[in-house]
């Protein structure tokens, strides 16, 4: 053998092992940066169940959120509905006492104008009995006077008190 | 029957004062047999009590005026020591008593 190609050979051998060495060590760090590559993908792959999780979640509230707002709205409807009738209803006590209190005005007058008519009648009654009565009295002096002329004395009882006599 | 005899006899003037005719040496003064009275009034109404407390315009039994009372049914002696008279608000009254055994 030729030991000037066999030089060659062993520096070619030697220069393709530190290739290899070389690639070797490319190889590494390219099967590190796939390792790299590969937990960041199952990271980014958590993150986007966590966020469909999340998602979900959030989907879920604003859908119960959703039919709160829609009892509610429907609450209100009711209560706008029972405002009208209480309105209704008011409007309709108010118009009652309105008219009552009118009733009660009007029958006031009435018994006023009733107790002036009363009053002016008792009045008119009242001198009329004191006319009357008068009358009797002078009567009645003249037939006494009348009477004494004639030696009768004249005593009607009620009108003068009789003396009286207790006996212990 | 037992018969009554008339003491004597008196006038008492009633006015706005407590006065009567039970005291012996009083105005006027009871007799000493007086056991009865017929007691008369005038000019206005007396009330008159006879249980010790004196009698007031308004408190007392009334007399009217021309009524007569007679304390002639028992023996009133007692009751004639203690009676007292007095006038009413109409005014001043008089009175016209006959005394008895």
């Amino acid at each position: 053998m030729d030991l000037e190609a066999i030089g060659k050979q062993m520096l070619e051998a030697l220069a393709l092992q530190g290739q290899i060495t070389a690639l070797r060590t490319k190889l590494a760090e390219a099967e590190r940066q796939v390792g790299l590559a590969h937990n960041a993908v199952l990271k980014s792959m958590e993150h986007k169940e966590a966020n469909v999780a999340a998602r979900k979640h959030s989907e879920a509230e604003l859908s119960t959120a959703e039919s709160k707002v829609t009892v509610a709205k429907q609450v209100i409807e009711a209560n706008k509905l029972a405002l009208k009738a209480a309105e209704a209803v008011e409007s309709g006590v108010k118009k009652k006492v309105a008219n009552y209190n009118d009733e009660v005005l009007a029958q006031i007058d009435s018994n006023t104008q009733q107790l002036e008519e009363n009053k002016r009648m008792l009045e008119v009654a009242r001198e009329e009995v004191a006319g009357d009565l008068e009358a009797s009295k002078k009567d009645l002096e003249a037939r006494r006077a009348k009477l004494a002329a004639q030696g009768v004395e004249l005593n009607i009882g009620g009108l003068e008190r009789q003396p009286k006599t207790t006996v212990l | 029957m037992q018969g009554i005899n008339v003491i004597d006899y008196a006038v008492l003037a009633v006015e706005d004062a407590a006065a009567g005719i039970g005291l012996a040496d009083g105005t006027p003064a009871l007799p000493a047999k007086a056991k009865r009275v017929y007691i008369t009034c005038e000019t206005q109404a007396v009330r008159w009590r006879a249980d010790g407390t004196a009698p007031s315009q308004t408190e007392g039994h009334v007399i009217a005026k021309d009524d007569s009372i007679s304390f002639t049914g028992a023996n009133y002696r007692q009751l004639l020591e203690k009676i007292l008279f007095r006038q009413t608000s109409s005014g001043a009254g008089a009175l016209k008593i006959t005394y008895f055994d």
